[in-house]
């Protein structure tokens, strides 16, 4: 088990450092002059290549990256030159504010799409199996800015329920709710989609298989046989699932919150980009990937726990 | 190149020659329309899309008002029977620009999965006939793709490239390329250890013409449901980038600007908002059904 965690633990740090070295590439290609950015159309071009200098943007590629990815981990993160404040403040503060509204939506909707997913393949065939599943693939084919447009129409203008913007919750379950809802159904919509079919998948299989046929057999009470031999089996892939998602969550987090105007990391990710901020692009882009692998990893140590296959096979 | 004649095929007991396999074809094409027609899934997907197909193609002629025109005195009018589904915050008929909105996401999503198709097709042949270490780079390579967040890909690179629906069909196109060559090279997988690739192989055709002209055809089933998803994903994938404002940009009506656009008028004037998005929602659910009725005709 030991040698299994730190197998994956190394395949992460190997695949954090191509993403963050990605990520800096990509970001550093982007055309434009942060410098003239930042002092205008007006500065001369000797003050222009001053601040360059300055910022270090007229150093080698590779060389930039290793200073940029030691300052990243000595925590020092540097300003944003067109917000003009520092950098890692903003970028661990927005990233708390989705965390919330992503770990809100989370909270909510596994539990009932695995729900739904098993109720689906117990009745598998059924109409209650039909209606789950149709509505799931129609739920993950739509975008989350129409899901979004409808539910702010509906609860917010015409029902009055809910604020047609969103902010950061206080602690109080009202305000949570009352804040948190509307973005995250359109975020809900999608996972459903997804978890729910994984469930599903996983619960059809395990039900077909042998050791359901024994347990059967052998005469244990359906609830038993479910819950003891079937649930057990077919829960592992949805958990790689859950964890897949939350790579698909922060893209949606960016139309989410830039829809309900919520000061969250993906609006920041999305303003960053389009004007340029590389300061505050880069590291914001690099804590999602690292969020991204530690849920991974997480999951796949998880799974290796409750099942010795995986861990007894490497 | 094949060596084999016709006529010698045609001596072998048991051979087929390659008459009989055109007109199997062709009777198997002429089963697959004739299930498609009868399939409820299909023909709802298909009547949805065809009424945006018509309405991108003749817009011109359907629209009561230019959906450019702008009227100062009747801004955020509620829909009437003058103005069905009201008018925005430029006096602009919303039902007009609906109408008109059709035709920039019908032509930016398809192309953008036509290009995905061959970049697609052509990379998962190769890597499913030839297999080996291209093959497995690139495998892991699309595993590590995938965990990426794609908009936040797509965001980069537009943000890089700078806006435009060119650059929109091409970032949509180029991340379709691996998910499609994925779909391709598993399909591959199984067709290469088919008898009739091994009998070209004894013949002495080459790689190239094998996979052309013996395993491609053998495949277009499940390269019809990948594209036909893959559409479906492009027009979800193209209106939520011109909702971000990376694509088209303002006087055009395209559905995913003007939801945008409505945004910041949806206290006052719902219904700028609420029309494009279900125009929206209809067109991308009826390529589902379409896709989703494919599957189950060729699974029969």
């Amino acid at each position: 088990m030991g040698r299994y965690i730190l197998k994956r633990l190394g395949l992460s740090l190997i695949t954090l450092v191509i993403v963050s070295f990605t990520v800096f590439a990509a970001a550093e290609v982007l055309p434009g002059d942060v410098a003239r950015t930042v002092l205008g159309p007006y500065a001369s071009q000797q003050q222009v290549d001053q601040l360059n200098h300055k910022l270090g943007t007229d150093q080698p590629l590779v060389k930039r990256y290793l200073t940029w990815a030691g300052d990243f981990v000595k925590g020092d993160w540097g300003t944003s030159p067109i917000l003009n404040v520092p950098v890692r403040p903003l970028v661990l503060d927005r990233l708390k504010n989705s965390l919330i509204l992503a770990g809100f939506a989370l909270l909510l909707i596994v539990p009932i799409s695995v729900l739904l997913g098993v109720l689906a393949a117990l009745n598998y065939g059924g109409a209650a199996d039909r209606i789950i599943t149709i509505t799931g693939l129609s739920f993950v084919a739509l975008p989350e800015f129409v899901v979004g447009t409808f539910v702010i129409v509906v609860f917010a203008v015409q029902l009055g329920w809910f604020p047609t913007s969103s902010s950061v919750p206080d602690a109080n379950p009202v305000d949570i709710f009352k804040q948190l809802l509307l973005p995250s159904i359109p975020l809900m919509f999608v996972l459903f989609g997804y978890i729910s079919r994984m469930a599903r998948v996983g619960t059809v299989e395990s039900l077909r298989s042998n050791y359901t046929r024994t347990a059967v057999l052998k005469g244990l009470p359906r609830r038993q046989v479910v819950g003891r031999h079937v649930l057990r089996n077919s829960l592992l892939p949805t958990i790689t699932v859950v964890s897949v998602q939350v790579g698909y969550l922060v893209g949606g987090l960016v139309v989410v919150e830039t829809l309900f105007s919520y000061p969250g990391i993906g609006q920041l990710i999305l303003n960053a980009a389009v004007s340029h901020d590389l300061p505050v692009l880069e590291p914001a882009v690099l804590m999602i990937a690292i969020i991204y692998l530690v849920a991974n990893f997480v999951a796949d140590v998880l799974v290796a726990v409750l099942n010795p296959r995986v861990r007894l096979a490497t | 190149m094949s060596t084999v004649e016709q006529s010698d095929l045609a001596g072998i007991p048991g051979g087929t020659a390659p008459e009989d396999v055109a007109s199997l074809r062709r009777a198997r094409r002429a089963e697959l329309v004739r299930g498609l027609l009868h399939s409820k899934t299909f023909m709802i997907g298909a009547a949805m899309v065809a009424v945006w197909v018509i309405s991108a193609l003749f817009w011109r002629w359907i629209t009561p008002y230019n959906p450019q025109a702008v009227d100062p005195i009747n801004t955020l009018k509620a829909p009437s029977s003058a103005h069905w589904f009201g008018t925005d915050n430029l006096g602009r008929d919303v039902f007009s620009r609906v109408i008109a909105g059709a035709a920039p996401v019908l032509t930016v999503a398809p192309l953008a999965t036509a290009l995905g198709l061959l970049g697609g097709i052509t990379l998962g042949l190769l890597t499913g006939y030839y297999r080996g270490w291209v093959d497995d780079v690139f495998s892991r390579l699309v595993d590590a793709l995938l965990t990426f967040p794609l908009i936040i890909l797509a965001v980069l690179v537009l943000a890089s490239l700078g806006r435009s629906p060119r650059n929109v069909i091409l970032v949509i196109g180029i991340i379709f390329t691996p998910l499609i060559a994925r779909t391709v090279r598993s399909a591959v997988l199984i067709e290469r250890e088919r008898e009739y690739v091994a009998a070209a192989q004894l013949r002495g055709e080459r790689g190239p013409r094998i996979m052309v002209f013996e395993i491609l055809p053998n495949i277009t089933g499940p390269i019809t449901v990948e594209g036909t998803i893959r559409l479906g994903y492009a027009i979800f994938a193209a209106a939520t980038l011109a909702f971000l404002g990376l694509g088209i940009q303002d006087p055009s009506p395209d559905w995913g600007l003007q939801v945008a656009n409505a945004r910041a008028y949806v206290q006052i004037a719902w219904w700028m908002a609420i029309f494009p998005a279900l125009a929206l929602s209809t067109l991308v659910v009826g390529v589902h059904l379409i896709a989703d009725g494919i599957r189950r005709v060729l699974e029969e």
